[in-house]
């Protein structure tokens, strides 16, 4: 298929900063750059903030676990800000250490101290969400959404709430093209027959 | 997807979404756009995927709204990137200290039970008033303060050690100061348990319990012998990090961290209903 003719590393964020620290070398990062750098990070932090969180409930579906999320994530993006590339997306950039927190740390650490589950959760609701019908409708989408598997979850809000390229949610996921197309269609099917059967009324 | 035949029997759901999403290259979309037309069974398809396309940027707007915008920007505004951390906050003339015990860390004086003195700063105005007035009492939290300045995640990335090498490293602890911990008397929330060590202050025995709070990075709870009056839990801020400081009858305590004040004292409130001091 014509989208996936590329390899998946081309896609991701990780290889071009391999590239970098090894042009520039570990001393020149720490040149008066690196607080350019940190402070350009800082900015896109803060520009990128309720996104995060948004993304972090969409992934937790749960606020005090979005809260985390975003937490770590500013540590851990300030801590390697010399590893963003200036000129490339930072909110992509976030986005990526969000997701690979939550998959590699916090949903793992919340399973393993037997803090809750992941697949057992409540589904994503906003507190008053259902006054007006346009919030009702609203709801249910994120209802439908929110009762998709965590995988096909992030692909579809990625895809289509924050509106990224299937490669850009490739590189965001870490995962190939193709891996992204199939979460994508299989969500779209699940969704589909919901909406067919009527299960979002 | 191999089929480059004129005829393919039936596109995957996987190619039908991207056409809907607007990701196949044109010349394999124009080729699946006549299939469309000419197979009444695809353009079913495509039909039927297409009912989920909903309105979800519309849909998710809500949530943005609800983000607790104002708080984060708060705790990142109090974030500081831990490598520059420990050496912007220390003033100049403090070098000599940093030093000191920057040293008695490289030597490996963190392992358990080993000494490490925490000295004074030579500060003459912190160090004058000697006879118990308010900046004599907590002149031991800048001592910790700049002592736990050194320390990083990397610091404390060890295991959690099990509930009896707990008990016994703060069984280490009890007898000099005349306590009585135990691995749920010290347990801080939310924080793993690192380990517990006798540093010493002013010649004094100084309890240091550290743990590795994966949000905020190094945790230190400190113990150190100071009869006086009961106090509450109290805050204050040192080097970028947080104090929470409370007094019991016989000993005075504080809960140090690189965290938000009032999540740190939250925490300190907790440890304090525990802890017998």
């Amino acid at each position: 298929m014509a989208i996936v003719e590329s390899g998946r590393e081309a896609y991701g964020w990780s290889r071009p900063v391999q590239c970098q620290k090894d042009r520039i070398g570990p001393d020149a990062m720490r040149g008066g750059g690196e607080i350019a750098s940190e402070a350009e990070v800082r900015h896109g932090l803060s520009v990128t903030l309720p996104r995060l969180w948004r993304y972090g409930f969409v992934l937790s579906r749960q606020r005090d676990w979005a809260d985390d999320l975003v937490q770590q994530t500013c540590l851990r993006a300030l801590e390697r800000h010399g590893q963003f590339q200036p000129g490339s997306r930072i909110d992509h950039w976030l986005f990526a250490i969000l997701n690979s927190l939550w998959l590699n740390e916090v949903r793992a650490r919340r399973v393993r101290f037997g803090q809750g589950t992941v697949e057992a959760e409540t589904s994503l609701e906003v507190d008053g969400a259902r006054e007006t019908e346009a919030k009702v409708l609203a709801g249910q989408v994120m209802r439908l959404v929110g009762d998709l598997p965590e995988a096909q979850r992030a692909a579809v809000f990625l895809a289509y709430v924050e509106g990224l390229t299937y490669r850009e949610v490739a590189a965001v996921l870490d995962v190939p093209v193709g891996t992204v197309m199939s979460r994508l269609a299989a969500a779209r099917a699940k969704l589909a027959d919901r909406m067919s059967d009527g299960a979002a009324k | 997807m191999t089929g480059e035949n004129d005829d393919p029997p039936m596109p995957s759901d996987e190619e039908l979404t991207a056409f809907i999403d607007g990701e196949l290259e044109e010349e394999r979309r124009a080729r699946l756009l006549d299939l469309i037309e000419r197979d009444p069974a695809v353009a079913a398809r495509v039909e039927h995927l297409s009912r989920a396309s909903l309105p979800y940027g519309e849909a998710f707007q809500p949530l943005l709204d609800t983000a607790p915008a104002a708080d984060l920007q708060r705790m990142l505004d109090g974030m500081t990137a831990p490598p520059v951390a420990a050496n912007a906050v220390v003033p100049q003339t403090r070098r000599r200290l940093f030093g000191a015990i920057a040293a008695s860390v490289a030597a490996g004086v963190l392992g358990d039970r080993l000494l490490v003195r925490l000295f004074g700063t030579g500060d003459g105005d912190e160090l004058a008033d000697d006879d118990g007035g308010p900046d004599r009492e907590h002149h031991w939290h800048g001592v910790v303060a700049q002592y736990m300045g050194l320390y990083t995640r990397e610091t404390l990335s060890g295991a959690t050690p099990g509930h009896d090498a707990q008990s016994a490293q703060l069984a280490a602890l009890n007898r000099p100061l005349n306590l009585s911990l135990t691995p749920e008397a010290v347990e801080v929330p939310g924080a793993e348990f690192r380990r517990a060590q006798i540093l010493s202050y002013d010649d004094m025995p100084l309890a240091q319990i550290t743990y590795l709070d994966p949000r905020s990075g190094p945790l230190a709870l400190c113990i150190l012998r100071r009869p006086g009056t009961v106090r509450g839990v109290e805050q204050e801020v040192r080097g970028g990090l947080s104090i929470a400081y409370w007094n019991g009858s016989d000993h005075a305590a504080l809960l140090i961290g690189r965290l938000p004040p009032h999540d740190l004292t939250a925490k300190a409130e907790a440890v304090r209903g525990r802890l017998a001091i």
